[in-house]
């Protein structure tokens, strides 16, 4: 099957990356379409400048993971918490097969940049579909949950990010404690109470800051 | 719940110190009641132990990890615990709430590198079983194979440090620091083994060469997709013994998986000094070819040889030689002949000789009934009695040791198998023909 243009798209951008990743000078139009097998026309078409490719490895963040949650099998049967999780996991994924490029881009591409960034509204949006969609939550809780809400896990999701990149523990533990704690309150309130939740977050949040 | 587990020593002692109070309440009132009225209420004795007993159970699996392979320990290899409560804290060996179904993926990515998809024709999802240190799925390879895949939850090993150290401020109120220095030291370097799966993987290769066979299935590994933290094995399809009881099987079943349980033990005497060490029934599996399925090679006991020698030599002096029964406890730090107090090591001798006796009365018939009237409350009421010796003795190596011995009797008893011991008296005593005079 032919790949569509979001894929051609992708994988350019994946190629932009790693090539920029490595060493930004040697990032040129001819090494680039050497790199995918793509002509550099074509390449012009899919992307009018190579700043553009890199940038967009980042806005199409939210697409590219919808992509990969698609394909797995038990997703439509995850809780919210899961679902949130696998989000996030799917992120990290996608940012450490470039892990170099990440590094030298993540803050100037996308924390730096005015208003918000594609990745947080991409993000805020999957939040937002994910948990209108759960017939888990009962419709009393639904007022609790206003769009700000979602808004600000989008904003959250970028800073997690750049947590992430700044955590050295053993196989990026403390960040998956974060995912996994957040993701559980949220669910624990969404579905029912908060109040162990809560005390569990600030419990782990009072030991991080001592450490 | 979270699924993460909670790593650091003031989470989990928090949890830990909650549970206490909450179940030191409830005995609080209980006994107030006993008290005010001045009657005691067996039924409401039973439910208090009960309901206290799925209190610890539900706060202790939260925790995982070595706070819940304590409690484990506690309650399956120490008679001097109500049986409610072992009931309930049983569920341990395969009832813990499983791991969320993305951080399993998380972690196979992390490990194996790729999605389960990738990775497997077929995977499940959600977990079969859990324990303290991990949960199993079962699998299918792309050439067909059925295995079980074992994945270890997050920070198990940051927590062995945190439980032991908790552990500690009690036990150093009833042992010495010297003492609780030599047993930590050998509970902590094997929980640190249990958690190398690539140890538990050559370990399981060891047992599988050796013992896979007409009497005996064991797992093989399959390395390609096994490492630290994850370890893939084939799938043994057999049932635990508490759904195997539940179908009433008939004495000449339960008979048959009992002697396998007695070979078992007595076919790795002579095996380098080297024990399977944890005997508990959510190891086991009943498999309907009639095999004895065993599964979980990660706590493997190797002992010094003149540990070792002597503790096989207790069969020989309990049924042979008394004479040397002081020599050969001492030798096993069980009694201290320079002690100040040699009246109380002399009563502890005697206890030992008499619980020893009991322990061995197996050896000395043809065919013994586990399942025999008394001789469970008989073991109960020495495990209950030894409380009386206000500090544990024996050297450290006695730890994991006991716990085949004592799990397979526990095992047996709870099969009420009638079991046939002249195979195992044979080897035991080929065993100290070979080795010659221990202590």
């Amino acid at each position: 099957m032919e790949p569509d243009l979001f894929e051609r798209r992708e994988r350019a951008a994946e190629q932009a990356a790693s090539l920029y990743g490595l060493d930004p000078q040697t990032f040129t139009w001819a090494a680039w379409a050497d790199a995918t097998g793509e002509a550099e026309a074509d390449l012009k078409l899919l992307f009018s400048t190579k700043t553009a490719a890199l940038r967009w490895f980042y806005t199409a963040l939210p697409e590219r993971i919808g992509r990969r949650l698609e394909l797995i099998p038990e997703f439509g049967t995850f809780t919210l918490a899961e679902r949130y999780a696998q989000y996030v996991y799917t992120a990290l994924d996608l940012l450490d097969s470039q892990r170099e490029f990440v590094e030298k881009t993540y803050r100037r591409y996308v924390i730096e940049t005015s208003g918000t960034h594609a990745f947080a509204s991409g993000s805020a949006a999957f939040f937002r579909k994910t948990a209108g969609s759960d017939t888990r939550i009962p419709d009393i809780n639904r007022p609790f949950m206003p769009d700000f809400v979602f808004d600000l896990m989008g904003h959250a999701m970028l800073r997690l990010v750049a947590f992430w990149l700044e955590d050295e523990s053993d196989g990026s533990g403390q960040t998956l404690a974060w995912v996994d704690k957040t993701t559980a309150l949220f669910q624990e309130a969404a579905y029912s109470g908060v109040a162990d939740r809560a005390v569990d977050l600030l419990k782990f949040i009072y030991q991080f800051l001592r450490r | 719940m979270s699924d993460d587990l909670p790593s650091s020593k003031l989470q989990r002692g928090g949890i830990i110190a909650k549970t206490g109070i909450r179940v030191g309440a409830r005995y609080a009132a209980h006994h107030l009641k006993q008290v005010i009225t001045g009657r005691e209420d067996a039924e409401a004795k039973s439910r208090l132990h009960r309901d206290n007993a799925t209190q610890v159970f539900k706060e202790f699996s939260r925790l995982r990890g070595t706070a819940l392979k304590l409690a484990q320990t506690l309650s399956l290899d120490n008679a001097i615990l109500p049986e409610e409560v072992v009931d309930v804290m049983a569920q341990a060996q395969y009832q813990v709430p499983p791991l969320n179904r993305s951080l399993v993926r998380r972690i196979l990515k992390q490990e194996l590198g790729a999605e389960p998809e990738q990775l497997f024709a077929r995977f499940e999802p959600d977990a079969k079983a859990a324990a303290s240190i991990g949960q199993v799925h079962r699998a299918t390879l792309k050439d067909g194979t059925e295995v079980a895949v074992k994945i270890q939850y997050p920070h198990v090993r940051d927590t062995i440090e945190s439980d032991l150290g908790i552990a500690r401020l009690f036990a150093e109120r009833f042992m010495s620091k010297a003492k609780a220095d030599n047993y930590f030291e050998e509970v902590r370097e094997k929980l640190l083994e249990e958690t190398d799966y690539l140890n538990e993987g050559r370990q399981l290769d060891a047992y599988h060469a050796r013992f896979n066979g007409d009497k005996y299935a064991t797992p093989k590994r399959i390395p390609e997709l096994s490492t630290g933290k994850v370890l893939t094995m084939t799938y043994l399809d057999g049932v635990h013994m508490d759904a195997f009881l539940k179908r009433n099987p008939s004495q000449e079943e339960k008979d048959r998986y009992g002697q396998h349980f007695w070979d078992f033990f007595h076919d790795q005497i002579d095996h380098d000094h080297t024990v399977y060490a944890d005997a508990h029934p959510g190891n086991f599996l009943f498999l309907p070819d009639g095999r004895l399925g065993i599964v979980d090679f990660g706590c493997i006991k190797k002992s010094p040889p003149d540990f070792f020698n002597n503790y096989i030599r207790l069969f020989d002096v309990h049924m042979d030689n008394p004479e040397r029964l002081k020599e050969i406890y001492s030798a096993l730090e069980m009694v201290d002949p320079t002690g100040e107090d040699q009246q109380t090591e002399a009563e502890f001798l005697a206890f030992c000789a008499a619980f020893g006796d009991l322990f061995l009365s197996p050896y000395r018939t043809e065919i013994f009934d586990f399942g025999r009237e008394g001789f469970d409350r008989d073991v109960a009421k020495y495990a209950r009695e030894a409380t009386r010796f206000t500090e544990p003795r024996g050297s450290r190596h006695f730890i994991y040791v006991t716990r085949l011995h004592v799990g397979m009797y526990r095992i047996l008893m709870k099969l009420g198998a009638r079991v046939a011991t002249g195979g195992g008296k044979d080897l035991l005593r080929d065993y100290l023909e070979k080795t010659g005079d221990a202590a």
